[in-house]
């Protein structure tokens, strides 16, 4: 198999997850010039969420690299039939971000910090700033579409790393609230982003 | 059961990792149960990927060199070289420390020679702590009389990997984690296994998979938590 395939990130999620799923294989088969494109292909994903979540270059790097050395490891557990390739090493960078970010935190005075963000900054500016970021316009619509309150607990979790304990403290909300929050707001997400679906 | 009621309605928070450490894990352990919340998870797995589009962003240029490489020597064959550095204590050690904490510390010990397993666990003062994890029930019996403890794996474990083996660790209320010895194949089947050393100021103890020889410190995620409280 030839290095490169020439794949850009522009190719459209089923034409790239079914490329992402060869590559995962042949990464499961220990190939290492297939990992190289799958460095090439998802790793300014995976940074670019790592960035987001830890807003800390260098940390990012980190966290990008032991993601891709999981998948690196982890590949052979991929299984289609259960998933979707990005879906799969998306999961797991976002696990590792948040787990980094989460123990950062506790070292440094979590609740400090916390308490004084909550002063200064109404809950949902910070939402807005994740929100600012995503522009892509299909991702944006979709999560436009979603409205809120299911909005901003979708980006208080998934790019500020909240539990969902944190995130009914934060919006003020009962525990259940926020579950269902979540629940509601990613179904609404897939609806909205299902082919045929907005647009 | 009410708490089997609630654990289902953590499968959106777990799929977009809003949860705490003990909530993963149980909820890990209700997974291979549950064909309704697997199939959920997956589904919402896949909305929550569109979250991450449009942040690309390409990392220094250096990242990539540094990556493959560290993918070449994972290749290649060791030569019982250390694989990687070892990290920080893993956050799981301290989410297990502060929830066993609540439950009170270890009470005065007193020395002995190691004794078998059956002794530990039919001590008067034996106590059984269990955990649900992603591998079945795991439970530690300690006796403070013996200071020393038992682990039970269940036989869902099967043998290590090749070229791994399991660890267990003896995690203490600050967070720190301390070897409570290897577990291999042949232990395996006897099911139960005394740890090494001394369980007094543990407050969890955790099980993870490491390079053949063991680790300094945890080098992965624990498969296993059990909270001694």
């Amino acid at each position: 198999m030839g290095p490169a395939q020439g794949a850009g990130p522009l190719l459209s999620p089923t034409d790239s997850n079914v490329e992402l799923s060869l590559l995962l294989r042949r990464v499961a088969a220990q190939d290492q010039s297939a990992f190289a494109d799958l460095y090439d292909q998802v790793s300014p994903r995976i940074y670019g969420l790592a960035l987001r979540v830890l807003r800390n270059p260098s940390m990012a790097e980190e966290v990008t690299q032991e993601v891709l050395l999981q998948v690196w490891r982890e590949a052979r557990t991929f299984d289609p039939a259960r998933g979707s390739a990005l879906a799969w090493l998306m999961t797991i960078a976002h696990r590792r971000a948040v787990d980094r970010v989460r123990s950062e935190e506790a070292q440094s005075a979590r609740l400090h910090r916390y308490e004084a963000r909550q002063e200064a900054v109404p809950y949902d500016s910070t939402a807005e700033e994740g929100e600012m970021r995503i522009e892509a316009s299909r991702v944006r619509r979709a999560i436009d579409a979603v409205g809120e309150p299911h909005r901003t607990t979708l980006l208080l979790a998934y790019f500020e790393g909240l539990t969902h304990r944190e995130v009914a403290e934060r919006t003020q909300v009962p525990l259940g609230t926020a579950k269902t929050r979540i629940r509601d707001g990613l179904l609404k997400m897939r609806t909205a982003m299902a082919p045929g679906g907005e647009q | 059961m009410s708490d089997d009621h609630q654990i289902h309605e953590l499968a959106a928070a777990y799929a977009l990792d809003a949860v705490d450490d003990l909530e993963r894990a149980r909820f890990e352990a209700h997974l291979p149960r549950c064909s309704r919340c697997t199939e959920l998870v997956a589904a919402l797995r896949e909305a929550a990927v569109d979250l991450s589009s449009g942040l690309e962003t390409a990392p220094p240029p250096d990242l990539r060199r540094r990556v493959l490489a560290a993918v070449e020597t994972e290749a290649t064959p060791p030569r019982r070289a250390p694989r990687r550095a070892p990290r920080r204590a893993p956050r799981w050690i301290a989410a297990a420390a502060a929830a066993a904490l609540l439950a009170g510390t270890w009470g005065v010990v007193q020395l002995r020679e190691g004794d078998p397993a059956r002794q530990i666990v039919s001590a008067d003062d034996a106590r059984e702590f269990t955990a649900s994890t992603e591998v079945g029930t795991v439970e530690v019996v300690l006796s403070t009389a013996h200071d020393a403890a038992v682990l039970r794996l269940p036989d869902e474990v099967g043998s290590p990997p090749e070229g791994q083996t399991y660890q267990a660790w003896f995690v203490s209320a600050d967070g720190a984690a301390r070897s409570a010895g290897l577990i291999d194949a042949g232990l395996l089947d006897d099911g139960d296994v005394v740890l090494e050393g001394s369980p007094h100021g543990a407050v969890a103890v955790g099980v993870t998979v490491e390079p053949a020889g063991g680790s300094a410190q945890p080098s992965t995620e624990p498969f296993a938590v059990i909270p001694l409280g």
